[in-house]
């Protein structure tokens, strides 16, 4: 319920942190087996389940409040598997066979994917459930100067992407929210009628669900085998004319390489600044859901393409249609 | 049909079921064949609740239908959200999924705290604090 809430922006997405959170979710957890365990010494003892029921239940809404937006994706994922090892437990005590094979699938393959999203992020298990990621962003946003931006509008970006030959569009949660999906499609059909190659660059962790550009991108029918995986595309990066940023941050934050200080350091990105020119797409300056400002926007080949998602790329579409 | 032939029938459409499932894992790791993971998951689990109500042990279909219907009045506006929303709307299975787990865990104990022996206590316990752990999280 408060993850849903959270992406739901019904709570509010920041993690919500407080000083000896750790020890206490460790503690209102380690209460709940006690009293599991009580319960199997001595099963008769009926006062103690439903207190056994409520600790378990406020253990729950401790897990979530301090992770932030950005690590929902794997925090999902996480807690797929769960339902699905209580539903295979549930199949031992009703004695359903199938219930425990369905539910130990579902909880092992949640669980491999929360690994695998782990990795993609270089960060560690338990520092996703307990670091929570993105506090740090308020002192390290203010300390910023003022750098200057470069921005364009979009008969600049019709004519920037219509010249280029090799072009990576790399989608975040920007188009997700915009539902740009379909107004990409378009702007993938007019540049490959125009002879450029138009690929699409998928991190493991863009937008807030496991495969979640695929699923966007698929529901737009654009062909699957546009669809590059991160480890696969990263090394065309300098050999690419234009890398075309809809909505996407801190996937492309270069910080994750260079600046040891930054929260993501250590996060295998999309390698966006090796790119000839890079545009963005991108609403304000305001950082992503990790809060972390994003040099690659302070470069001398990058453009910002300040607009909604979806708006922008029908301009784009627009004036790559009236030019040819 | 006796009841011997019967348990043969469901045993099997279970093992069917389950080997849908495990299919359905395999194909949703590609997207070229995604669709047909789905396909085959969404088979296999309205096999194994078919098969479930032909169960001897369903006494009642009364109780089986109500939640049924209600469920589906849920669901069906549930599963028409829009894309963008789908993560949250997953987040949301995900705590109804653990929600009905936890709950038959603890009618499991109220209806047999008799004579409930020390290791069925504990799957249910254990049972128990995962899905109520997870319904409020996820």
């Amino acid at each position: 319920m408060i993850a849903a809430g959270k992406l739901q922006e019904i709570l509010p997405q920041r993690p919500i942190v407080y000083r000896g959170q750790n020890i206490v979710s460790l503690s209102v957890l380690a209460a709940a087996l006690g009293l599991a365990v009580a319960l199997v010494v001595n099963p008769s003892n009926t006062l103690l389940f439903p207190i056994m029921v409520i600790v378990a239940l406020i253990f729950g809404m401790l897990l979530v409040t301090p992770i932030g937006g950005a690590d929902m994706p794997t925090v999902i994922s996480l807690l797929n598997s769960y339902a699905g090892f209580s539903a295979a437990l549930l199949g031992f005590v009703l004695n359903s066979k199938v219930l425990v094979v369905a539910g130990a699938l579902d909880g092992s393959s949640g669980f491999i994917l929360s690994v695998i999203m782990c990795k993609a992020m270089n960060r560690s298990f338990t520092n996703v459930m307990f670091g929570a990621f993105g506090q740090v962003q308020a002192s390290a946003a203010a300390a910023q100067e003022e750098r200057v931006v470069r921005s364009a509008n979009a008969e600049e970006a019709a004519a920037i992407l219509s010249a280029a030959n090799k072009v990576v569009i790399v989608p975040g949660y920007g188009m997700a929210v915009a539902q740009a999906q379909h107004k990409v499609r378009e702007l993938y059909d007019s540049l490959t009628k125009k002879g450029v190659d138009v690929r699409f660059a998928i991190h493991p962790v863009a937008g807030r669900m496991p495969g979640h550009m695929n699923v966007l991108l698929a529901e737009a029918d654009i062909p699957y085998d546009r669809l590059i995986e991160m480890d696969e595309i990263n090394g065309d990066f300098p050999q690419t004319d234009v890398a075309l940023i809809i909505g996407a941050n801190d996937v492309t934050n270069p910080a994750a390489r260079t600046d040891q200080s930054s929260p993501i350091f250590g996060m295998p990105i999309l390698d966006v600044d090796k790119a000839h020119s890079v545009m963005v797409i991108k609403r304000s300056m305001n950082p992503g859901f990790a809060g972390i400002d994003n040099p690659l926007y302070y470069l001398d080949q990058t453009l910002m393409l300040f607009g909604d998602a979806k708006q922008f790329v029908g301009a784009i579409v627009r004036e790559l249609g009236g030019g040819h | 049909m006796s009841e011997l032939a019967l348990q043969q029938y469901l045993d099997f459409a279970y093992i069917a079921a389950v080997v849908l499932f495990i299919l359905s894992l395999r194909f949703l790791s590609s997207p070229t064949t995604a669709r047909m993971g789905v396909l085959a998951g969404e088979i296999g689990a309205a096999l194994a609740v078919v098969a479930t109500l032909f169960n001897p042990e369903v006494a009642q279909y009364k109780w089986v239908l109500i939640p049924l219907i209600i469920g589906a009045g849920v669901g069906i506006p549930l599963g028409m959200v829009h894309m963008t929303a789908v993560p949250q709307r997953t987040a949301l299975s995900h705590a109804f999924g653990a929600l009905s787990a936890a709950m038959i865990g603890i009618a499991e104990y109220y209806v047999g705290t008799r004579s409930v022996t020390r290791f069925q206590m504990g799957e249910i316990a254990l049972e128990v604090i995962i899905g109520s752990l997870t319904s409020p999280a996820a």
